[in-house]
């Protein structure tokens, strides 16, 4: 029985660790897709992001220039602009690794963005620095939120599209270390979070070609 | 094993940020008591299952209804109290947040995390409550209602007011306290502006957070009972034991309530850090 009482006790107070306030706040679905030129290498990275709910709404008060209460294409695309000229010095949220050697960007361009049942759609492409040859060398790319203030993953359906012949794809789900995920249930909403910590929770996508 | 354990649990809170947002965006376009309905009904579930999770002041109550000698009623008192004023701390601080202050969520989330202090310093003066009873059971005061003759009503009286103040306390210290889920919903229902669906929403899942704090009171004071029980059968023993357990009980709730203030000070809402994707905000 006191061991019964014990066990109680500890077990009340183990509910305790707050996962209040953890991260992640917000999320959002991908769909992406390997750009291929006419002699079939890697030359871009187009993707597709769907914010949550919250993130339209949250944005209306800044970018509702017209005060409508919804926001329209140019206001959505005013926000897509800003987003991406932010992005920027973060590399797009965006890895691409070729043989485990990380790739240099080129920029972005084809942005677009609407609302999808009243969430915030954004697309891009994203040129990378020189093509790459996806025959006979290991190309990957993960594209997540470094301070995993935002979970990114991809979409259950067509997650990633392959328009190249011979070419297949394998998305690698997170397997993110006890410590880090125990690490982000107990950071505060302001607090500052350690360098990478989404890479932990970040999808591995692999595009293998014959 | 914990990690995927952990990574389910955040499946389910995107899961209930991705049901209150469809539910309210329904609510604002349709209006209709169905689509309230379904709002607060998943409000309600979020409720029981979220305070089977962290907090809630299931620590509290549980390690109360362990320690204290007193009706389970009046533990189910301070249980209810306690989800209905959290529903309503809620509903409050974001009002005064939002048409206060002016929209942030950020700010919001700064009063939120004071108060969580505030409700883990209140959390251990109720530890000490129960640390002085469980001494007092050594120098045979515990038993002053039972003794009438002895101290007249006077005496009464005062164990009285005693208990009223101490489930005052525990009322305060665990409502104070308003649970993240709750502001998310009436937050965004604010971002809306389906102010009343959102409250209602709130209530809802203040009532599934009292049914299962509830359960867990009612567990403890089983558990209680059973310990004492099994630990003899003089009035004697069974003060003295009463006031271990509530010593001990006291002792653990003290040293959690610290810890948890020093893990949930908050830090400045203006971070260094400015995301990206938060421009503006």
């Amino acid at each position: 029985m006191w061991r019964r009482a014990a066990m109680a006790v500890l077990a009340l107070a183990a509910l305790m660790p707050r996962a209040a306030l953890a991260h992640p706040h917000e999320w959002i679905d991908m769909r992406s897709a390997p750009v291929f030129d006419a002699a079939g290498h890697v030359v871009a990275l187009h993707q597709e992001w769907l914010f949550d709910d919250y993130y339209g709404q949250l944005s209306l008060p800044d970018f509702d220039a017209n005060g409508n209460k919804v926001l329209d294409h140019d206001e959505l695309m005013t926000l897509a602009r800003e987003n991406l000229a932010n992005l920027k010095d973060y590399d797009y949220f965006t890895e691409v690794t070729v043989n485990g050697a990380k790739t240099a960007f080129a920029g972005v361009g084809d942005i677009d963005s609407r609302l999808e049942k009243g969430r915030v759609f954004l697309s891009f492409t994203l040129n990378l620095g020189k093509g790459i040859d996806p025959r006979g060398s290991s190309v990957s790319y993960r594209i997540f939120d470094p301070s995993y203030y935002i979970a990114m993953l991809h979409q259950k359906t067509e997650p990633v599209r392959i328009d190249r012949a011979g070419c297949d794809y394998a998305i690698n789900r997170p397997k993110p270390d006890a410590v880090w995920v125990t690490l982000a249930q107990g950071l505060d909403r302001n607090a500052t979070a350690p360098d990478d910590l989404g890479r932990n929770f970040a999808e591995t996508v692999t595009v293998t070609c014959r | 094993m914990m990690a995927d354990f952990i990574l389910a649990i955040q499946d389910w809170q995107r899961v209930f940020h991705d049901r209150i947002a469809f539910d309210l965006r329904a609510l604002h376009e349709g209006g209709s008591w169905a689509a309230f309905l379904t709002l607060a009904g998943a409000g309600f579930v979020y409720g029981i299952l979220h305070a089977a999770g962290p907090g809630h002041g299931k620590m509290v109550v549980g390690a109360y209804m362990m320690a204290d000698d007193r009706t389970l009623k009046r533990g189910l008192t301070i249980v209810g109290l306690s989800a209905l004023m959290q529903a309503l701390v809620a509903i409050v601080l974001v009002l005064v947040v939002f048409y206060g202050l002016g929209l942030a969520r950020d700010k919001a989330e700064y009063a939120a995390a004071w108060l969580e202090c505030a409700s883990y310093g209140l959390i251990g003066l109720v530890g000490t409550v129960l640390v002085v009873r469980g001494l007092r059971a050594f120098d045979g005061h515990v038993h002053d209602e039972h003794c009438g003759h002895a101290h007249g009503p006077d005496a009464r009286a005062l164990a009285q007011v005693h208990d009223f103040r101490t489930m005052a306390m525990m009322v305060l210290s665990i409502g104070i306290r308003p649970c993240s889920g709750a502001l998310l919903l009436m937050f965004f229902a604010c971002l809306l502006g389906e102010v009343w669906a959102g409250m209602g929403a709130v209530l809802a899942m203040g009532v599934g957070t009292g049914i299962t704090t509830g359960v867990i009171a009612v567990a403890a004071a089983h558990s209680r009972r059973g310990i004492l029980k099994l630990a003899g059968a003089s009035d004697r023993v069974l003060a003295r034991v009463g006031g271990v357990l509530s010593i001990l009980c006291g002792a653990a709730i003290i040293t959690f309530a610290a810890l948890f203030i020093q893990a949930a000070w908050p830090s400045a809402p203006q971070s260094a850090y400015q995301h990206p994707l938060m421009g503006r905000r």
